[in-house]
């Protein structure tokens, strides 16, 4: 009887003397396979990025924004409504369930510095915003609570703006930066923040008490978002129904009017994004599916092909011995070894694939070991799958009528 | 002494559909010694094919019983054919069935392949079997670098490597000139007298078959004559 091994060797040895049409045939698995595994890096590195972003918010974040508001019929969109205020914020951190409150009040502004400029969101803050966000100071400190009441001129700069300002690598802390004219003392950096989910740069920031902003910049009393910590996860959806509550009360919204503020909750946020990730990686992953499942037909077109081609070798293989599960087994493993060897080249083209688009699409792309494993698997499956029937036709051939056929 | 063939009332009907069977054989009887080397003549479609094809057991008779170095091989199932064709028969065709792009060398290893001979050994009885056939200076040559006549000799080295107890072959010398044709006849009657291996070799040409010791003839799947062969000399 032969041996696995011997097996192995005769069907390599027809494989190689048909090279390039061994090659082409792997194509169609290798395409299948860069396919599957550029999908896939892709999918996990989507969801990976959401996850890190929506996590980098802050956890257990609860957001109110004004909503929209009806003058003389025409309605804003969400966020035009000028219905947040200061006292707002203070009504909700005295509900159970919340940890933490900060108003964010922003303003577009030009900030000057001795020799440079540079226009960014001013965003005036409590100081429990480095909870509730969970970001902190890279060096240098945040503003207290007393800076806070006196609505002092102090800034902590994010690295972007630390960047443009001080191009020089100087040290920022103790400098002062004009913000639209008035003098501000920088006091702390905020560590590096990235990318937000939307594409912006979350570094390109400056911090300071929301007293001096309104106080100094806008002049107002109203506030552009409250960001609400609850003390845990458990607690979000009953801090939200509470702020939802107590907001209709203080601005007198009773009966079926329409609430000028909506109250978001992160974590629906992360589920959507992550869901809209995970059904893109769907869709990729089955049109990978398929082109593989088209690699497969491919094979087992060309396996036919080559078991007609070499009836007559078939024949003179059982002429000299060979048994049928011999024949059997060599065609499988000839269908069996291009698959896999299609997969195994479509693996390593999946992987150049997802790195080249990561550096060149700026999309994050991880390829996971258990996808490679997977796709080889799948592969495999594939050659045993469509080689099983030109096998088993090879394996039938009358040696008679093989030996005789032109 | 067993004979290697002992063939009786051996029937081969072949079923048309939709038309008339054609008998192929109609009660041969037959019987090989070892050491023979038999020429089976007639004329195309006399049935010489037919009967070669159950003796080297790649079919079976309609009727009539076979043995095999004496035994019986109407019950052995498609497997044990396969094991015994592999240990005990060598193949030679006219058309050489050489494996294409594929070493001399690699073309006389198959058989062992199939037999479960370890690689070294193969090797040498590979070698050993070119030797024989006197072109052990062309194991790495492919079929497409030989003449017709070294490739079909590259054939005769793949059907004795696994030492059988009968050689058979049909119209060897079909495809070729009249000098390879002579060298081929030789060398199967060098291998018979020299190494005393059991030869049967079909064909429809008179001189080829005077290399013979034996002649049977076919006509209409009938033997009807069986003889010596006469002194080369006289053909
Ligand atoms: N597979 C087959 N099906 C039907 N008829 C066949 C088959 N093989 C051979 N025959 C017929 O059997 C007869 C003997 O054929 P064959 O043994 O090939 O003769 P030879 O080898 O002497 O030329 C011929 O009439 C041929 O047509
Ligand atoms: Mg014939």
């Amino acid at each position: 009887m032969i041996s696995l091994a011997a097996t192995l060797r005769l069907a390599l040895q027809a494989l190689v003397r048909n090279r390039s049409r061994s090659l082409l045939t792997m194509l169609g698995v290798v395409i299948g396979v860069a396919a599957v595994i550029v999908t896939v890096a892709i999918g996990t590195g989507a969801k990976t990025s959401v996850a890190n972003q929506i996590n980098g918010l802050g956890s257990n974040l609860v957001i109110v924004i004004p909503g929209s508001v009806q003058t003389s019929g025409a309605r804003t969109g969400n966020g035009g409504a000028s219905t947040l205020t200061v006292q707002d914020g203070l009504a909700i951190a005295k509900l159970p369930g919340v940890s933490a409150v900060s108003p964010s009040v922003n303003v577009r502004a030009q900030l000057v510095t001795g020799g440079q400029n540079w226009q960014t969101t001013v965003t005036g803050v409590a100081p429990t915003y480095t909870t509730v966000r969970s970001w902190d100071v890279s060096s240098g400190r945040f503003f207290s609570q007393p800076e806070t009441d006196e609505a002092a001129k102090v800034a902590v700069l994010g690295q972007t703006v630390v960047h443009q300002l001080f191009p020089d690598g100087s040290d920022p802390i103790g400098r002062t930066v004009l913000v639209r004219g008035v003098p501000f003392t920088v006091i702390g950096l905020l560590s590096a923040k990235g990318q937000s989910g939307a594409g912006q740069d979350q570094d390109d920031t400056a911090l300071i008490p929301y007293t001096s902003a309104l106080e100094r910049l806008t002049g107002g009393t109203t506030i552009s978002t409250l960001m609400v910590s609850a003390v845990d996860g458990d607690h979000i959806e009953s801090v939200q129904s509470q702020i939802t509550g107590l907001l209709e009360q203080r601005h007198g919204i009773v009966g079926g009017k329409a609430d000028d503020f909506q109250v978001r909750n992160l974590q629906d946020i992360a589920q959507a994004a992550s869901a809209t990730a995970s059904i893109l990686g769907l869709l990729l992953a089955a049109v990978a599916a398929v082109s593989l499942l088209v690699g497969g037909i491919g094979i087992m077109n060309i396996m036919l092909v080559s078991v007609t081609e070499r009836t007559r070798e078939i024949g003179l293989r059982v002429a000299l011995g060979a048994r049928s599960a011999a024949i059997l087994r060599q065609f499988l493993i000839e269908a069996v070894v291009l698959s896999t060897g299609g997969g195994a080249i479509g693996v390593v083209f999946g992987i150049a694939g997802a790195a080249a688009i990561a550096v060149f699409a700026h999309w994050p792309s991880s390829v996971s070991v258990s996808a490679v494993l997977l796709a080889l698997a799948f592969s495999a499956a594939v050659g045993v799958f469509f080689g099983y029937w030109p096998a088993r036709k090879a394996a039938r051939l009358d040696p008679i009528s093989a030996l005789r056929f032109e | 002494m067993t004979p290697v063939v002992e063939v009786r009332g051996l029937r081969k009907v072949y079923a048309i559909e939709g038309g008339e069977d054609v008998v192929a054989l109609r009660g041969v009887d037959l019987t090989i010694d070892p050491g023979e080397f038999v020429a089976v003549m007639g004329p195309s479609g006399s049935g010489k094919s037919t009967f070669m094809h159950i003796v080297g057991l790649l079919d079976r008779p309609t009727a009539g019983t076979y043995r095999f170095a004496g035994h019986e091989v109407s019950s052995l199932d498609a497997d044990a054919l396969a094991d015994l064709r592999s240990r005990a028969l060598g193949f030679v065709f006219q058309a050489y069935n050489l494996l294409p792009r594929t070493t001399a060398m690699e073309n006389v290893e198959l058989p062992m392949i199939y037999a479960g001979v370890p690689a070294d050994k193969r090797r040498r009885a590979a070698l050993e079997a070119l030797d024989a056939v006197g072109l052990g200076r062309y194991a790495h040559h492919q079929p497409n670098q030989l003449s017709g006549g070294q490739q079909q000799r590259v054939a005769i080295a793949r059907s004795i490597v696994n030492q059988p107890q009968l050689i058979l072959a049909d119209e060897p010398t079909g495809a070729l000139d009249t000098a390879s044709s002579e060298d081929v006849m030789a060398l199967f009657g060098r291998l018979n007298v020299e190494r005393g291996m059991t030869v049967m070799v079909v064909t429809h040409e008179a001189d080829v078959a005077a290399h013979a010791r034996r002649m049977v003839m076919f006509r209409d799947g009938n033997i009807v004559s069986d003889e010596p062969v006469r002194e080369k000399a006289l053909v």
